[in-house]
Formats: C-alpha cells, sequence, structure tokens
C-alpha cells in the first residue's frame, strides 16, 4: 500500500522538522519520515542536561519550529511540543532504504516494507549515517547494543564487546572492571584507534584481563532462552567459535550516507569523501525535485538547517524565496557601493574571478557568507610579511602589490587570487600585500576555502597549479617570468608522505628536489648505525638540493616529521631551471654549504640527535609555538598552570604533569599551535581560529560539540565549564582557602568529565585550550610566571637552534 | 537470625558452611566485619543483612557501590536467586534451607579485585603535621606584635602596669626597645624611659636635658647670630645616646671647624675672629688677656693680645724680675739667703690644673718682710693700704714719743705725779712730742715708700699735699690671674715637664714680660686631629663649646665677642 | 633558550646587586663620625631605609607571583633579582645595625631578616640543585607516570597471585596493601620504608625494600613442588624486585620534592615575621626618637 504526498521529508532532524512544519502549517499534503523512535536523533544521544547552542548568532531564525541555545531537554520537549501544535504528519521507524522516480513522482521504500510516494523529496539525513550494525541473525535490541551509557551499571557480566576502533576500546576497558570482556576485531591488530588506547587495550588483553579474538567476524546469535546468557558464533581464521554472553556491545562506526544518496542517483563532484553533493542555490541536487538540506549540504548548524528547511519547502511549492542570509550579504556587499542586487554580484565574482567560476551557487553563496568583502584604499596594508593569518584572497577588481623580499613587487591583476601559500602550508605569510588602485578583495577564511577545495576539484586543480608555480617563482626564479616558469611547473610533482615516511634515504640516487609545501621533515644521517635527526626543515623550504646540484647520491635521509606535503622537481627540470637563471646556482650553494655546517654540528653530538628524534617523535615537526619545560631548572612549583588556570577562568590549559621527558627537556601537554591545527578540521561554528600572531584560540561562540578534543591527537584540549575566576589575593594571604583538605589543587588540569567548576544552570562545557594568552600584553602567562626560566615557549627553529647551540 | 553462610572461592566447585547467629550480619573490609571482603575498592563497612516482615533485608551503607541484580542499590527486599555484588565479592541468595531464615552464598572472586591505590598514601605533607607556612607566619607575627610591640606599649601607656610588667620575670618590656645602653654619666636614670622620652613620637626635648644641666649655656646666640647654623641644633644633635660604645661628648673638632674655618665668610667680616682649621698648621697665635690700668677712670682695662704682638707688655705694674728670684746661687731672704724655684711661689692648686694666685701675704711675705724700723724688727706694716701707712707710723712714733723711751735729747719721759693719777706731760712736751714724731714717720715713710719695702715691687709716686706735707701713692697691681680664658689648659698632664719648658721665667729680668709660651711651643708636641707626629689635638682638647663662664657669642653687641671677654661672675 | 633565574639577563640584578653593596659599603666606611657607626647617623638612616624598602620589595614577590596577569617584567626577572637583591640586603642591614647588637627587637628584627636570607640562599641552593637531582632520579617520568607503572605492576602481581596458592595471594596483597611511601611527612622526608607484610606464622614483620616478602617467596619456593606455580612464584619475585625498585625510585622523587621546598617553612613565615619586628622596630625607633 502506498501513500502520495506532495512533499516527502527524510531525516526529522531540525532541516527536516523545519520542513515538515512549514508545510504542515502551508497545509500541503506531506510526510516526515524519521527512522529513530524520536525526532532529532543526534541529538537525542547529547549527553543529558547538554547546553546546545543557536550558533551562528546573526543569522535570523526562519521556522515554525522554535530554536533558541538551551538544555537538550528543553529543546527537545519545545520541538516535540512544535510537531503536534503544527500537526506534523510523522513516521516513525521509517528508515529509508531508497528512492526512485523523477519529480513529481518519486517512490520511497522503507525498511519495513512499505513505500511512499512523493512528488518532491528532501533530503535532511545528515552526515552521521546509519550505525553500523551486527547484521547477523538473532541480533536483538536487549542483547546487542551499540552504545554505552554507562560502563559502572554493569557488573558480573560476561560481556562481547564488538569493534576495534576508539569506542570499542574505551567501552571494552571501561567494562573490564566489573565485568568479563572479550573483545572482538575483524582484523588481526588494532591499527585504527590512537595511540593511547592501542597501548591500554594491548596491556589489558596482555594481562589477561580482557581476552580478545582476532580476525574474528560474529556470524550468529542463538536465540533468547531461560538462560541469562546467549551463545555467539564467529568465524574466525580457524573456522567457526561460539562464546557465551550476557550481552554484546558492538561499536562499529557509522555508514557515511554518501553511498546511499549516491543510490537515490545525487551526483557528487568528486570521491573526496567530504565532498559534499552538488545542489543548486536553491538546494535542488542533480535529481530534480530532490533536495538535499542540513549537515549533508554542508550546513552542520541547526539554526542553518532549519532555515533551509523553511526555505526548500517554499521553492518547491515555487515560490520565490530569499534566504535567510540574503539580508546578511547585502550588508556585506555594501562595501562595494554597487546597486547590483545580491545575486547579481554573486554572479559577476564567479565570473570576474576564473577560481570560483566551478563552484555551485550554493556553495559559493555561503563561501561569500562566510568571507569579508574588502574595498581598500590604494597602498592599504593587506596583511604583511611573517604574519600569521591564513585566509586566501581573491581580486575582483582592481590590483595589488605583492612585495617578496626587497625586489620589484608583483602585479597581480583582476581575477587573480593570492595568500594561498599560508592557506595551504598553515605558514607565516611569506610576502607583504598592498592594495593597488580602486581594489576589490573577497577574503575567505581558511576554513571556507578548505571546504571549497574539497569540494570542487577544479578549484583545486588551479590552486594546487598556481601554488607549484609560486613557490618555483618565489624560491628560485624571482626575475623569470610565470609563462617561463609554466613547462617546469607543471612537471613538478604533487607528493604526500604520512608522518615517519621516509622521502628519500642516504644513498639513494639524487632525482628530485623537493619543496614543503605543507608539514615538515627531519633531516637524518647514519651514525653508529642509527638513523640520527641532524635537522628539522619547515614548510616553505626545500630539501634535497644537495644531489641534484651534482647529480650525486643523497648525503642524508629526509622524513616526513608529520603529515606533509611536497613539491618535487626533477634534476632534469632542475637544471632547466638553472639555466633559465644564471644566479640560481650561487644562490643554491649557499644553502647547501649552510646546511652541511648545520649536519656537521649536530653530527658532533649524538644526544643533540636525540633530543630532535625525541621532539619530532612528540610531534613537533608541526608545531610553530611549544611549552617546553627544562626539568633541570622546573621546581615543581606549578606556578605555570595555576598562573594559566587564574588567567583563563579557572581552568589550566596545560598539564604539567603530562607529557614525555627526554634528558632533560619536558614536553607537558599543552598546545603546540599547529600548523595545519587538527582542532580546526570539524569545528561547526568555526569558533578555533588563528590569531595574526599565530596563536590557535577557541572563540566564545564554541557550541561545546567536542569535536576539537577529540581530534587532537596531543590531547592539550578539554571540555570545562567555564571557572570563577581569579581568587582574592590577600583574602588568600591572610586567611587562606576555605577548601577541603582532600582537595589541595583545586586549578589544575582536569580531566574531560570534572573540568572546572560545579555547572550552573546556564552553563555548559566549552572547549579550552592554550590561547597563548593572546590577549594579555607581554606573552604566555605560564613562560612569565615561571620564577627560575624552566618554562619557555618555543618556535620549532628555536630549539633545533637551542639544542645545536647547547650541545655543541 | 539464623543465616546459613556457604562461602565459595574462585570458581572452585566445592565450598565452606557455617552458622550466624546475630540480629544484622555485617559485610565489609574491616576484620570485625562477619562477612570479610578482601578488596580495598569495599569499605570497612558496607552493608547489612537483616531479617524483615520475614524476609532479608539488605541495607546499604553511606555511599558503598553495592549493586543487587546488577542495579546499583541503596537497600532492597531480597529474594532467593537475588545476586548481589560488593567490590570483587558476589552474594547470591540461595533457595531456603529448613531450620535458617535464609542462605547465603558467598563467592569471592580473585580476579578484578582494585590495586591499592599507592598515591592516596602520600597524602601526608607539611601541613597534615600541622604546621603550615600560613600558620606559622601568624604565630610569629602575632607574638612578635605582642611581646615587642603590645607589652612595651602598656608599660608606656599604662602606668598601672608598668611595674608589674617591669618586675615580672617572664614578660618581656620596654627595655625590647632600647637600642643600645646609656652612658655612665646617665646611668641613674636607670630604665624610666620616659625620663627624657617624655612625649612618643617626639624627639627628646633640650628643655628635659637643661632640668638637670641647669646652668649649661649655649655656645652662640641662635637669633643673634644665626650664621652660626645652631638654630636647628638640639642637645641631643651632639650629644647622642644608646650607642655602644657609649660617647657622650663629642671630641670631633669638624662640628667647630665647620664655622670657624670660614668664620669671616659666616659673620659677613664683622669679626677680629681668625679662621681655625688644625691645630697645627691653622690655628692662630695664642692670646692672652693683658690687664692695664687707667689711671684717670681707676680701672683695669683687659686686652687679649697676641703673643707675637711686639707691644706685648704685662701690665700688672709690679715690680719683679724673674732672675733675680730665680737666681741660681739664691736670693737674700728675711733671714738668710734663699734659693727660689717657681713652685716656691706657684703653688699647684688642689687639683693639680691650674696655679694658686700668687699673693703677697702667700708667696711674698716671707722675704718682703714690711718692717720699717730696726729697732723694732718684730713690727711690720700691713700690706696694700699705702694711704694708711704715714698715720700708721705718726701713731707709732708719737706712741714712742710720748713715753719717751725713744725721743732724742736724752728728756724723760713723763714721770707720773702721783700715783693713781694720770701722768700728764706737759702740754708743751706733748706737742714737741708729736712733731718730733710726725717728723719721724715722714721721714720713715719717704724711706719705705721711696727707698725699700714698697718701692722693690712698686711704683710710688710721691706728691705733696696741701698742707706742704709729701704723700705717696702706690700703684695699683693686679696679677693677670687667668692668661687664656677661652681655653682650658691643664698643668697635670703637663707635669712631668719643666716649668721652663714652656715658661722663660730665668731669663725675665722684668715683669712686664710675658711669659706665657707662644703656640709654637706646644706644636712641639701636639698636632693637629690628622697630624702624623703629634699627639692629635681636637679643640675641645683646650677650647669648650658650652663655657659656662663665657656668655653667649652674638649676644649684644657684635663688638662684645670682639673683646669676649668680660668679668666673670664671682 | 632556557635562561636560569640566576643568569638572567646576563646576571643584570647581580650587578645591581654588587652596585649597591658598594655604595652601601663606601658610605658605610666614608662616615666621618664623633661617635660610633650606627642606625641612627645619616648614613645609617640611609641604609635602614633602603634595607626596609628593600624588604618590603622582596616580599612583594609572594604579590607578583600570583599576579598573573601582570606583565612588569616576568616572574623569572623577579625572582633573579629577589635572590640577588636579597643578598645585597645582608649587607645593607648588617651595615645599618652598624654592628651594635642587643637584647631589644631591634636585633630581633636583623636575626630574623638574617634567617629569612640565609634560607633563602639555602632556597636557591636547592633550586639549582634538586630538580636536577630529581629528574636525574626519576629517569624522565613525573611522579604520576611512577605511580602509573607502579599500578601497573602492582596489577600484574595481583594478577599473578591468582594464580598461586591462597596463603600467598594473601601475604603477597597485604605486602601491597602494606606498603608506604612515607604517610608520616618526617618519613616522606627520610625517604624512610616503613612497609610492612602479615606473615602468616611471624605476625607483622618489617618490609623494608619488599625484602621480607621476597624472603617469603623464596620460602614458597622451595617447598613449591606444583610447576606452574613454582614458575608463578618465580615471576612474583622478579616482579618484587622490579617493585621494590620502582618503590625506592617514588620514594626518592618525594623526598627530593620535598627538600626542595622544605626551606620556605623557613623563609616565608619569617619573612613575615621579620616585616612586623622590622616595623616594630622602626615604631620603636621613632617612638623613642
Amino acid at each position: 500500500m502506498t501513500e502520495k504526498y506532495q512533499i516527502a521529508v527524510v531525516g526529522a532532524g531540525p532541516g527536516g522538522l523545519s520542513a515538515a512544519a512549514h508545510a504542515a502549517t502551508l497545509e500541503v499534503p506531506h510526510v516526515l519520515l524519521e527512522k529513530s523512535p524520536a525526532v532529532a536523533d543526534t541529538i537525542q544521544k547529547y549527553q543529558k542536561g547538554k547546553h546546545v547552542m543557536a550558533e551562528p548568532g546573526i543569522l535570523p531564525l526562519r521556522s515554525e519550529v522554535p530554536f533558541a541555545q538551551g538544555t537538550r531537554e528543553h529543546i527537545l520537549s519545545e520541538w516535540d511540543q512544535s510537531l503536534a501544535d503544527n500537526g506534523v504528519n510523522i513516521q516513525f521507524g521509517a528508515e529509508v532504504t531508497s528512492i526512485e522516480g523523477a519529480k513529481g513522482d518519486f517512490r520511497i521504500s522503507l525498511s519495513n516494507g512499505q513505500q511512499v510516494q512523493a512528488e518532491a523529496v528532501v533530503l535532511g539525513i545528515g552526515v552521521q549515517g546509519n550505525l553500523r550494525t551486527l547484521g547477523v541473525e538473532g541480533e536483538s535490541p536487549d542483547f546487542v547494543e551499540y552504545q554505552l551509557d554507562d560502563p559502572d551499571a554493569i557488573t558480573d557480566e560476561t560481556i562481547l564487546v564488538v569493534g576495534a576502533g576508539d569506542a570499542a576500546i574505551e567501552n571494552a576497558v571501561a567494562l573490564a572492571e566489573h565485568n568479563r570482556v572479550t573483545i572482538v576485531n575483524r582484523r588481526d591488530e588494532f591499527a585504527r584507534a590512537k595511540d593511547g588506547n592501542i597501548a591500554l587495550i594491548q596491556a589489558a588483553i596482555e594481562s589477561g584481563e580482557i581476552t580478545c579474538l582476532y580476525n574474528s567476524v560474529p556470524s550468529g546469535i542463538s536465540p533468547a532462552s531461560d538462560e541469562p546468557t546467549r551463545i555467539v558464533s564467529f568465524s574466525t581464521a580457524d573456522g567457526e567459535a561460539t562464546v557465551a554472553a550476557n550481552r554484546v556491545i558492538a561499536r562499529l562506526g557509522a555508514i557515511p550516507p554518501r553511498s546511499l544518496v549516491e543510490s537515490f542517483g545525487v551526483e557528487f563532484p568528486n570521491k573526496d569523501p567530504a565532498s559534499l553533493p552538488i545542489l543548486s542555490t536553491r538546494y535542488e541536487s542533480s535529481v530534480e525535485g530532490l533536495y538535499v538540506i542540513g549537515a549533508l549540504a554542508g550546513y552542520p548548524l541547526i539554526k542553518q538547517a532549519m532555515n533551509q528547511g523553511y526555505e526548500v519547502v517554499e521553492t518547491i511549492l515555487g515560490r520565490e524565496v530569499q534566504p535567510a542570509d540574503h539580508d546578511l550579504l547585502e550588508d556585506k556587499f555594501r562595501t562595494l557601493g554597487t546597486n547590483d542586487s545580491v545575486d547579481d554580484v554573486l554572479a559577476r565574482m564567479q565570473r570576474d574571478i576564473p577560481l570560483f567560476s566551478e563552484v555551485n551557487p550554493l556553495m559559493f553563496r555561503e563561501l561569500i557568507l562566510d568571507s569579508k568583502v574588502h574595498k581598500p584604499s590604494q597602498g592599504e596594508l593587506i596583511f604583511s610579511k611573517n604574519d600569521y593569518t591564513n585566509s586566501f584572497y581573491s581580486i575582483l577588481q582592481g590590483d595589488v602589490r605583492i612585495e617578496v623580499d626587497s625586489g620589484t613587487p608583483i602585479i597581480s591583476g583582476q581575477g587573480n587570487f593570492f595568500g594561498e601559500l599560508s592557506l595551504l602550508s598553515g605558514r607565516r605569510r611569506s610576502a607583504t600585500v598592498r592594495a593597488g588602485d580602486h581594489c576589490e578583495l573577497i577574503e575567505t577564511p581558511r576554513k571556507s576555502m578548505n571546504k571549497l577545495l574539497n569540494s570542487v576539484a577544479a578549484a583545486k586543480k588551479v590552486l594546487d597549479e598556481t601554488f607549484v608555480l609560486r613557490v618555483i617563482q618565489g624560491r628560485f626564479a624571482p626575475e623569470l617570468s610565470i609563462e617561463a616558469l609554466q613547462p617546469i611547473a607543471s612537471a613538478a610533482k604533487l607528493n604526500e608522505y604520512q608522518a615517519g615516511e621516509t622521502i628519500f634515504s642516504e644513498g639513494d640516487d639524487a632525482d628530485a628536489l623537493h619543496l614543503i609545501r605543507s608539514g615538515s621533515v627531519s633531516i637524518l644521517k647514519q651514525y653508529e648505525g642509527k638513523d640520527l635527526p641532524m635537522s628539522y626543515v619547515s614548510a616553505g623550504n626545500y630539501v634535497g638540493e644537495m644531489g641534484v646540484l651534482g647529480g650525486y647520491k643523497r648525503s642524508a635521509t629526509v622524513r616526513a616529521s608529520v603529515k606533509t606535503q611536497t613539491v618535487s622537481i626533477d634534476a632534469d627540470n632542475f637544471k632547466k631551471l638553472l639555466a633559465l637563471n644564471e644566479d640560481l646556482r650561487a644562490r643554491i650553494s649557499e644553502v647547501v654549504s649552510g646546511r652541511l655546517k648545520d649536519n656537521m654540528s649536530n653530527q658532533s653530538s649524538e644526544e643533540a640527535g636525540g633530543v630532535l628524534d625525541f621532539l619530532l617523535q612528540q610531534g613537533l615537526g608541526e608545531a610553530t609555538d611549544v611549552l617546553l619545560i627544562n626539568k633541570s631548572l622546573c621546581i615543581n612549583c606549578d606556578n605555570c598552570e595555576t598562573a594559566c588556570a587564574q588567567t583563563h577562568d579557572g581552568t589550566s590549559r596545560l598539564n604539567r604533569q603530562g607529557g614525555a621527558i627526554f634528558a632533560e627537556v619536558h614536553v607537558p601537554t599543552s598546545c603546540r599551535h599547529c600548523e595545519d591545527p587538527h582542532c580546526m578540521k570539524d569545528c561547526p561554528p568555526d569558533a578555533i581560529q588563528r590569531a595574526p600572531g599565530g596563536e590557535v584560540f577557541i572563540g566564545d561562540n564554541c557550541i561545546g560539540c567536542g569535536n576539537c578534543e577529540r581530534n587532537c591527537p596531543y590531547d592539550v584540549i578539554q571540555m570545562a565549564y567555564p571557572g570563577s575566576g581569579e581568587k582574592s589575593f590577600w583574602r588568600n594571604l591572610f586567611l587562606g582557602e576555605a577548601q577541603p583538605v582532600s582537595n589541595p589543587d583545586p586549578v589544575k588540569w582536569v580531566t574531560p568529565n570534572d573540568a572546572g567548576a560545579s555547572p550552573q544552570a546556564s552553563a555548559i562545557k566549552k572547549a579550552v585550550k592554550c590561547d597563548m594568552c593572546k590577549d594579555l600584553s607581554g606573552g604566555p602567562a605560564c613562560v612569565r610566571a615561571c620564577p627560575t626560566g624552566a618554562a619557555n615557549r618555543l618556535s620549532p627553529e628555536q630549539f633545533v637552534q637551542t639544542i645545536s647551540e647547547r650541545l655543541v | 537470625m539464623r543465616l546459613l553462610i556457604r562461602t565459595k572461592l574462585g570458581n572452585d566447585e566445592d565450598f565452606q558452611e557455617r552458622d550466624f547467629l546475630g540480629a544484622v550480619l555485617r559485610l565489609g573490609r574491616a576484620t570485625d566485619q562477619d562477612v570479610v571482603v578482601d578488596d580495598v575498592a569495599v569499605p570497612l563497612s558496607c552493608c547489612e543483612f537483616l531479617i524483615e516482615d520475614q524476609g532479608l533485608h539488605l541495607s546499604v551503607l553511606d555511599d558503598a557501590v553495592v549493586f543487587v541484580n546488577n542495579k546499583r542499590s541503596k537497600g532492597a527486599m531480597l529474594a532467593s536467586g537475588d545476586v548481589i555484588n560488593v567490590g570483587s565479592c558476589r552474594l547470591t541468595v540461595m533457595d531456603p534451607v529448613a531450620g535458617y531464615d535464609a542462605v547465603l552464598m558467598v563467592l569471592t572472586e580473585r580476579r578484578g579485585r582494585k590495586t591499592v591505590e599507592l598515591q592516596d598514601n602520600l597524602k601526608a605533607s607539611l601541613a597534615t603535621t600541622g604546621v603550615s607556612k600560613r600558620k606559622l607566619s601568624w604565630l610569629l607575627v602575632l607574638g612578635i606584635v605582642a611581646s615587642c610591640l603590645i607589652l612595651p606599649l602598656l608599660v608606656l601607656l599604662e602606668p598601672s602596669l608598668r611595674e608589674p610588667i617591669r618586675t615580672s620575670a617572664v614578660l618581656p618590656d620596654d627595655s625590647l626597645w632600647d637600642s643600645g645602653p646609656l652612658h655612665q654619666a646617665h646611668r641613674m636614670i636607670g630604665d624610666d624611659c620616659s625620663a627624657c622620652h617624655e612625649a612618643p613620637f617626639v624627639r627628646v626635648q633640650d628643655d628635659t636635658c637643661l632640668n638637670c644641666h641647669q646652668k649649661m649655656t649655649h655656645h652662640a646666640d641662635s637669633v643673634q647670630f644665626p650664621e652660626a647654623g645652631l638654630t636647628e641644633a638640639r642637645c641631643a644633635t651632639c650629644h647622642v645616646e644608646h650607642n655602644d660604645p657609649s660617647v657622650l661628648v663629642q671630641r670631633d673638632s669638624r662640628g667647630c671647624i665647620d664655622c670657624h674655618e670660614n668664620i669671616e665668610v659666616l659673620t659677613a667680616a664683622t669679626t677680629t675672629l681668625v679662621p681655625v682649621s688644625d691645630f697645627e698648621s691653622a690655628h692662630p697665635e695664642f692670646k692672652v688677656s693683658l690687664k692695664t690700668y687707667d689711671v684717670g677712670a681707676a680701672f683695669w682695662r683687659t686686652e687679649r693680645v697676641s703673643l707675637s704682638d711686639a707691644s706685648l707688655v704685662d701690665g700688672s705694674q709690679l715690680l719683679f724680675p724673674h732672675d733675680v728670684h730665680l737666681n741660681p746661687e739664691g736670693i737674700e731672704g728675711a733671714e738668710a739667703r734663699v734659693v727660689l724655684s717657681c713652685n716656691s711661689c706657684h703653688q699647684l692648686e688642689s687639683g693639680g690644673a691650674s696655679y694658686l694666685p700668687v699673693t703677697m701675704e702667700k708667696d711674698c711675705a716671707s722675704c718682703h718682710q714690711l718692717t720699717f724700723d730696726s729697732d723694732f724688727p718684730e713690727r711690720q706694716l700691713p700690706h696694700g693700704e699705702a694711704n694708711l701707712l704715714v698715720p700708721i707710723l705718726e701713731e707709732f712714733y708719737a706712741r714712742r714719743t710720748l713715753l719717751g723711751a725713744d725721743l732724742e735729747a736724752g728728756r724723760p719721759a713723763f714721770p707720773a705725779e702721783r700715783p693713781g693719777k694720770e701722768t700728764r706731760m706737759e702740754a708743751a712736751l706733748r706737742e714737741q712730742a708729736l712733731v718730733l714724731a710726725r717728723r719721724q714717720a715722714l721721714s720713715t715713710a719717704e724711706t719705705i715708700f721711696e727707698e725699700t719695702t714698697c718701692a722693690i715691687c712698686h711704683e710710688v709716686t710721691r706728691s705733696k699735699s696741701p698742707d706742704g706735707q709729701p704723700s705717696w701713692t702706690v700703684l695699683p697691681v693686679q696679677l693677670v690671674d687667668t692668661w687664656m680664658p677661652k681655653s682650658v689648659f691643664d698643668h697635670k698632664p703637663h707635669v712631668e715637664q719643666t716649668c721652663d719648658s714652656c715658661h722663660q721665667a730665668e731669663q725675665s729680668e722684668v715683669a712686664t714680660d710675658v711669659l706665657m709660651p707662644k703656640i709654637e711651643s706646644c706644636q712641639t708636641c701636639h698636632g693637629g686631629e690628622h697630624s702624623e707626629n703629634k699627639l692629635y689635638s681636637e679643640c675641645i682638647d683646650c677650647h669648650r663649646f658650652h663655657n659656662p663662664n663665657q656668655s653667649l657669642m652674638g649676644q649684644g653687641d657684635v663688638s662684645a665677642y670682639h673683646f669676649g671677654f668680660l668679668e666673670m661672675d664671682p | 633558550m632556557f635562561e636560569s633565574f640566576l643568569i638572567h639577563r646576563s646576571m643584570r640584578w647581580l650587578r645591581w646587586s654588587l652596585v649597591l653593596m658598594l655604595i652601601a659599603l663606601v658610605g658605610y666606611v666614608a662616615q666621618d663620625l664623633p661617635v660610633p657607626r650606627n642606625g641612627g647617623t645619616a648614613v645609617g638612616y640611609a641604609l635602614g631605609t633602603v634595607a626596609a624598602l628593600l624588604m618590603v620589595w622582596l616580599t612583594w614577590l609572594g604579590r607578583r607571583k600570583r599576579n598573573y596577569r601582570s606583565s612588569f617584567g616576568t616572574v623569572k626577572g623577579w625572582t633573579s633579582a629577589h635572590v640577588y637583591l636579597g643578598v645585597a640586603l645582608i649587607v645593607v642591614a648588617t651595615l645599618h645595625t652598624g654592628f651594635q647588637f642587643g637584647a631589644n627587637v631591634h636585633t630581633l628584627a636583623f636575626v630574623l631578616m638574617m634567617l629569612v636570607c640565609l634560607s633563602g640562599i639555602y632556597g636557591v641552593w636547592a633550586y639549582s640543585r634538586y630538580p636536577f637531582k630529581i629528574n636525574e632520579n626519576s629517569k624522565g617520568k613525573m611522579r604520576a607516570a611512577l605511580f602509573e607503572e607502579l599500578k601497573e605492576e602492582d596489577r600484574q602481581i595481583v594478577r599473578l597471585v591468582g594464580q598461586v596458592d591462597q596463603e600467598v595471594d594473601k601475604v603477597v596483597r597485604g605486602a601491597l596493601e602494606r606498603t608506604e611511601i612515607g604517610t608520616r611527612y618526617i618519613d616522606q622526608l627520610l625517604g624512610k620504608d616503613r612497609s610492612s607484610v602479615q606473615l602468616p606464622d611471624k605476625g607483622l614483620c618489617d618490609n623494608r625494600d619488599m625484602k621480607t616478602v621476597a624472603d617469603y617467596l623464596v620460602g614458597v619456593l622451595d617447598t613449591c613442588d606444583n610447576p606452574s606455580e613454582a614458575e608463578a612464584v618465580q615471576r612474583l619475585l622478579t616482579l618484587m624486585g622490579r617493585r621494590a625498585r620502582l618503590l625506592s625510585r617514588i620514594r626518592e622523587d618525594v623526598r627530593l620534592a620535598e627538600l626542595l621546598r622544605i626551606w620556605l617553612i623557613i623563609h616565608i613565615p619569617f619573612a613575615f615575621a621579620a616585616l612586623a619586628a622590622v616595623a616594630i622596630h622602626v615604631v620603636a625607633v621613632f617612638i623613642y626618637w
């Protein structure tokens, strides 16, 4: 039996709810299909009492469904209420398996066998995807669980944990405290998890606390009986095995919705798993009549999704609707002093800037919404050399002067772009840029630009090529024209190396020179049978020049210290370059002799190499500024942590007790302000920013999602309640602190579960991390508060230099 | 109640059984519990079992973590088959057995027991010893404030408590504020701080000093003589007490020199004082206070004359040749020839500092006897009564004449006419006798005045009185008693020296010679305060700052301190 | 790049301190006084004022250290100045006394101040010595990591004793529980091992360095006839040895960390006491001006 609606909305998330509510208000025949038993599945899974933010604050809400920041419970109950008030036709437990047909006649099949017909379909299924299930016979919700709320609530059971990721390991270890736990891994190792978790599970397995079944896949579960346990069978490398268990906890991750969406006929721009479907300005996908909204359309925030839900219904009904951001854009374009409509300006931008020409208009609109439009007066400074900004500029009109070193400035005109070097490498600006005549610029933040590059292959290609060209020009041949370099640039290769991967080894044939585009590399030399790091080379520099100059063998090994991208120019092309430019050979020789000296000095000390090796192992290769503590000066006074806590709402952003020590160098747990910060990768409100001084900081618009905490490989981000601020000095002096004896250190590094002061009614845990005290004059409080000079913040270049100086 | 407890260890099949009789079955880690759970995660007392309403009831103590059928429980009625988990211990309620209220199966699993959290053992810190920096600070600060501030203040401000606190054997008193010992001279003040320090936060007032030192005079009148810069000076500016070693009088010449080395500048040249800065190198020649007799005014004028002044003459008007007296051969005395030395006449006073004044009666009269008639060597004239001399002689000779014994021409003395009747001379004879006596007296007087007795030492002038009789005037004599009144000289330390090492008396032929030694004589031994090879001599060694015998400098007429020296009070 | 507070800015404060000491000395010696040199002369007052101001300023380090937002120099710079000017204070204040001492509040203030200065000098010595020793002892591990290691060790032991005789289990677990790392402060300071173990026939015995329990395990090994259990006991012995070494390292860490800061118990309270005494000294001096 099939029912037919004008609009079928798939997914009762914020977008879907809003769309359905709008349709219901307009009395349009509609259905809202939700696979789970309640609305907003993702929000349901938030922890109890979690405070949900309503970012971005500037965007007006345009929906029948109310939404303002508040607790999870409050928002969910309001939504439930609104659903009932608006008379939304919702079907729970309706998981969509396929969508067929075309505009006006879509057939939607559900997993329960039902079919729904609709003229238009709105997809609001988010990006979380479906949790992978065991998919074996006998699976029932009371026996197989896909999440674990409180490991302490279960005791004395035999539990199977299926999975090999972080979630599975953390659950298994927590449960093993009171239970007999077997972890089931379909492979023969735990490779997907974080290093810390891998160590944890391996220790537990070795100690016998947890049993592990490798190369095992669950194949069946016996039916429920009077017995408290049920028999789970596996197919293993050695054949079938069975285990009796009280429960199974499966943590298999989620299936990204892409394949499902693709099966509906929706096209994606490229193979990148992070890319989003191709959409029109009105959220229509490549399948006519099938609309995509919410996170899947590239709008991860609740308010955006709800606005889209409203807009998409208007669009389906054929009404002209200005997107909610229309006024914002209009405001933005006011700087340009034009009378053209917003759409016209957007169109002109796409037409005049080739890089954006292939971007889908919807995404471009979003891009511009994130961007700033400047109309600088002639000679105005756009950015200066060595700034730590990494936004990207495109020239809408007029030209700019790019001043590299002291040479003649390069003039770049309409349609061109600049700033891509810092964007891609995460490094400081390599040139100063000033505005030319009648200049109009679009400044796009790094995050938006990265989103664009991941989605639009053409744009990425243009940028990559330009990057290579400009790097070659800037590095080797500033006097040569772009045209002359074009053949060499197009022959250059873009390489990517994982952390620890060798780029070339000592003794290899020298075949190419590598320009480091992002990341950093360490240069190692054989020393008594061991590879010892001699030097560290950061992004924007090149390695391998010694070899290609003379065509010798490689004199050292070069290894990526973090994930690194290089541009390689092979020996032949490099010789062409040398031929074109007479001074180049001399300049390169200079670099070569400098580096030889470096190598010599470090070679004389094994310890220096050891320390450098240690620091690079600690991930300092991708750092721009890192807190180091000299243990032979540190008196354990904890003033660094106290200073941090006192200047940062009562929560220390560094953990002096954490981190590794080598010789006398201690790398405490504290932010390194990575070149390409991991934490910035997935921040829904774009709250993590990089200040011009290089400080990576979290803005007030943090919604407390915890993504950055999870993404940081160095555990330097915590979730904490805002603290109570500073203590009164004089009170403390005369009376001491009124605190229980059991808690002598109130303001230290805290574990994520108890961070910060007691939760206040309206407070939410937000991500906190080191901001290098960018708002304080005089530099980081931790360093300034160190009484002995043990704590210091250094850039990688500085600490490499320090090590060489100290030990030579 | 009666319970049957089966205890099982590990996964063994066999178990031990025991009976339990009592009101409550207690379970916990402590050894006094009925069921002991050997797991550090379990509290000492964890939970209790008791029979209530015919059933077995579990009550959980405090915040102990106890699971009943895998659910955290705060207490529950138990039924057969229920499983209770406490740490590593699992209890199962078994089907009842006859004769028992309930049966419990206790299984202690060895795996999964928690390890000891040794960090917790490290709680002990300095704070737990009861000593904290803050506590100690308060203790010390309050102790110090109480003993060193409050108590002394009480002594200071509350007279009734003064003595009890001071005499207490344990309590500290205001002696804690004493920064050093008093000078010996002030010992009698004792520990009564307020004797000098009369008001808190007010410096010791000069009046307080003057209470005892009543006659102390200032060096100079600070109003009349502001140049001296003494306006701000207090007694205590110079007389600093509470030092160790205690020095009350400043010997230092600096303070004197400060003014006196540029005295002419300071006084804008209104003074005749000579700049002084060093005894050896920059000290003027001594001035002696000489007396000259103003005949017209009949007044002894004192004048200070430098010893290097060519016109230096002693005006005592005495005739006295030192050389004659000090003739080593001796000099004719009254009875025999005597050899005189300085101290024959100049006698040290008892303190030994200076010499007693030389007087006629004491020092001269033994030789210079005032006899006038060799027939009556025992008769002497009074000294210093020149105007009485003639009448005395007249009386003497009148008596002699009238008695006749002395008369010439052998005339008998006036015999007595009859006993009991006054012996009367004839009137004419008496007249004659008196004329004779008068003539004799004048003749003797002339000899005494002009040739012998008086004239040896004095200048005598002869004049005619209106009646035609001669009369003699002896010029007055005044010996200088204090040659240098502005300084103090003590002979005693110099007693080892001979007199003539300073005073050249043997060569002095006349009394007008001034025998005071010049400065160079002193300078043979005495140097300035920085002298390399001589005695350090500070100003104060000779001069006194507060000279009670001397008026304030600058007082009255400016020229007064030019003359400086006024007659002292008797 | 790591510049100790002692060599902060090429010892700028040492140089200032030397200048101050020199000025004080010259001023003191050059005084031309009729009375003994004392605190009441012009130079004496000057030295006293400088010394009192220095004391207040030196104590102010405690405030500046907690003024985390201040950019008035770095705490390191302050510490450097604190150390060197503190040394200069010894000279300045001693000259202020004019070497006149007595049983009074004035000398009390001086003695307290000297105590503070001398304890501070010990502190500088401790600060330049113990961090190095701590790092050497802990072999590049923070204390938390040492405890973590110990916990892991204990976990292994507990797991192993699960496989052996019940009695051995009890003894070994008892030994773990009765391990002491200085429950009393004095034990921490001396690094004294007061661990004990309950043996079945001997009662509570001293278990320093896990020796008794090791001896006991050797005894068990002697009488053991079950090969698998014997292997377990043997491994237990190895683990006990490792545990003893780890424990002694933790004890040493605790001891050194305590030694590193124990002087502050003199330095800070006496600093306040000295300030109080100096304040009273000033009051007393001016009450009896």
